[in-house]
């Protein structure tokens, strides 16, 4: 345990251990999202269902910082079964949430990578 | 000789004791003699300068050309009209570039253009257009593979005591050769530190009469610079790095070739005569400065001349390079973390550069920002340098005449404390 304000243990542990972390095989939509500043990127491998209405599967891959890379994981975790409508409504202050603490604003373009790149990937 | 604690006064952004800058590479921190010469062109003198008759605008021209006769002074340059005062070394190498393209219409794939992969982008990209433009071949001097990639496979715990990040001078031999137009090196790397043997390489460009030019932007005010004794045709730095102000820098040409070059930026000052349809060039170096140009920039710049000059230039290498080797020696004893800097403080400007295969920089950078520890993370505008390093991005320690042991001991302890959040 530590007492850093920014690196709590949920974001340590999905940093750690990230969900949906790795390429799929089958996919319907790949998208890179990129934060120059930082040097991250993500890559969603997104699968719809058979109605193509809501999302059957997600994955990511990329490198990065703790923040970006955490909330890569923890989003595609939430979004799991999630319709473009659904998509659309997610803010950046539904990202922060799950985060569950204050993000610098220096911080912010990394925070925000998987959901931007998740909207731009599905065009909502 | 004053000690650093006294040296420290003169740097009103270092009153608080608890905040340790190591971010000099970037930006370094102004001494106040630099801020009280622009807060007095513009509470005492403000007015243009090469114009007006009145006492302001005099001594607003006296001023300015003093500053480019204390920067010749500074480089070893022959005469002060080789210098040219530009925004900064980002304008300096696009002017260049430019000069050397309208003079002598370089064009065909048969040539090429020799630079290095440790270039920052101000000086890379540039060159990468002037290749695309005039369709010539863009050839990397790259790093010496046996000194700076004999870690790279190991798993990053400690590097051995003769990695140095050099250049490849054999290398360099080959690359250029009788169809190299122009050789681009810099001199020290903002992302290693790494002081380049740039005589060496001046010797081959000029064995096969390429056009040879230094980028000092990370050395000057860290390092004696003395242009011609490096060999170069021009050279270039920015002033906020050597405690001048930002938006002023320098661009030195030999007068032998500034003599021939067209200048690339057109307007006020620089003209003779104008009619309707043409105009003549002024003298240099007015020809090569169009417009107004940064005047109190420029007097901050002289100030930082004197400043630095009077702290000697080689004690804050000295300064620096010890406190880097130092922080580089603690740095690589972590586990996880390997330094990408010279461990021999002669061939460092003063950087201690490192990547941990536990956090990525910027999350390393934000712990350290919590103790007020200031660095600098991710690829630092030097994108090919870490592609040639095997690594996507560092966290950069840069020292100053003003720094002291306690922040090399606060740095150590802040990487300590972010491993112990980040290791799993």
């Amino acid at each position: 345990m530590n007492n850093d304000p920014l690196y709590q243990e949920n974001i340590l542990e999905h940093f750690h251990h990230p969900r949906n972390k790795g390429k799929m095989e089958v996919f319907d939509i790949k998208y890179k999202g990129e934060n120059p500043s930082c040097g991250d990127d993500i890559t969603l491998y997104i699968k719809w269902d058979e109605a193509h209405e809501q999302i059957a599967d997600i994955s990511f891959s990329g490198f990065g910082c703790a923040i970006s890379q955490s909330g890569a994981s923890m989003l595609t975790d939430k979004v799991k079964g999630m319709s473009g409508k659904d998509i659309e409504r997610l803010d950046d202050a539904y990202m922060y949430a799950l985060y569950g603490v204050e993000v610098s604003p220096q911080r912010e373009k990394c925070a925000l990578l998987a959901v931007r790149t998740l909207k731009e990937a599905i065009g909502v | 000789m004053r000690n650093i604690e006294d040296i420290r006064k003169d740097f009103p952004q270092l009153a608080d004791p608890s905040y340790h800058y190591l971010d000099s590479a970037a930006t370094s921190l102004t001494p106040a003699s630099v801020i009280d010469a622009v807060g007095e062109y513009f509470t005492k003198y403000r007015a243009n300068v090469h114009r007006g008759l009145f006492g302001e605008a005099v001594r607003a021209t006296e001023r300015y050309e003093e500053a480019r006769k204390k920067v010749a002074n500074f480089i070893g340059a022959n005469d002060p009209s080789e210098v040219i005062l530009t925004s900064g070394a980002t304008e300096s190498s696009n002017m260049l570039v430019r000069m050397l393209e309208e003079t002598f219409q370089w064009k065909g794939k048969k040539n090429n253009i020799v630079t290095t992969e440790m270039e920052h982008h101000s000086s890379l990209v540039p060159l990468q257009q002037l290749a695309a433009r005039a369709e010539l071949e863009l050839r990397h001097i790259p790093l010496n593979s046996e000194t700076s990639k004999g870690s790279l496979s190991g798993n990053s715990q400690r590097l051995p005591l003769d990695v140095s990040f050099e250049l490849d001078h054999a290398a360099a031999e080959k690359l250029i050769d009788s169809n190299t137009l122009l050789v681009s090196v810099v001199l020290a790397s903002n992302v290693t530190g790494t002081i380049n043997d740039v005589r060496r390489i001046a010797d081959v460009a000029s064995k096969h009469k390429a056009f040879f030019v230094v980028d000092a932007t990370a050395a000057a005010g860290h390092f004696p610079i003395n242009a011609q004794k490096l060999g170069c045709d021009a050279l270039y730095f920015s002033g906020h790095k050597m405690m001048a102000p930002t938006g002023i820098g320098v661009l030195w040409v030999k007068m032998e070739v500034l003599r021939g070059l067209k200048p690339s930026q057109f307007g006020g000052h620089m003209v003779a005569h104008t009619d309707k349809d043409k105009a003549s060039w002024g003298p240099i170096p007015d020809r090569f400065e169009a417009g107004t140009k940064n005047i109190a920039g420029a007097i901050g710049l002289g100030a930082a001349v004197d400043y630095l000059e009077n702290i000697g230039v080689e004690r804050v290498h000295e300064n620096a390079a010890a406190l880097a080797v130092e922080a580089a020696k603690e740095l690589a004893k972590i586990s996880g973390v390997r330094v990408v800097s010279p461990e021999d403080p002669i061939k460092n400007i003063g950087i201690a550069s490192f990547h941990a295969d536990w956090a990525h920089p910027h999350d390393i950078a934000e712990v350290l920002a919590r103790d007020r520890v200031a660095v600098r993370a991710g690829h630092h505008c030097a994108e090919p340098l870490h592609t040639a390093l095997g690594i996507p991005a560092t966290t950069r320690a840069s020292f100053h005449i003003y720094n002291t042991k306690e922040d090399v001991d606060a740095l150590v302890e802040g990487v300590k404390k972010a491993s112990e959040i980040f290791k799993s």
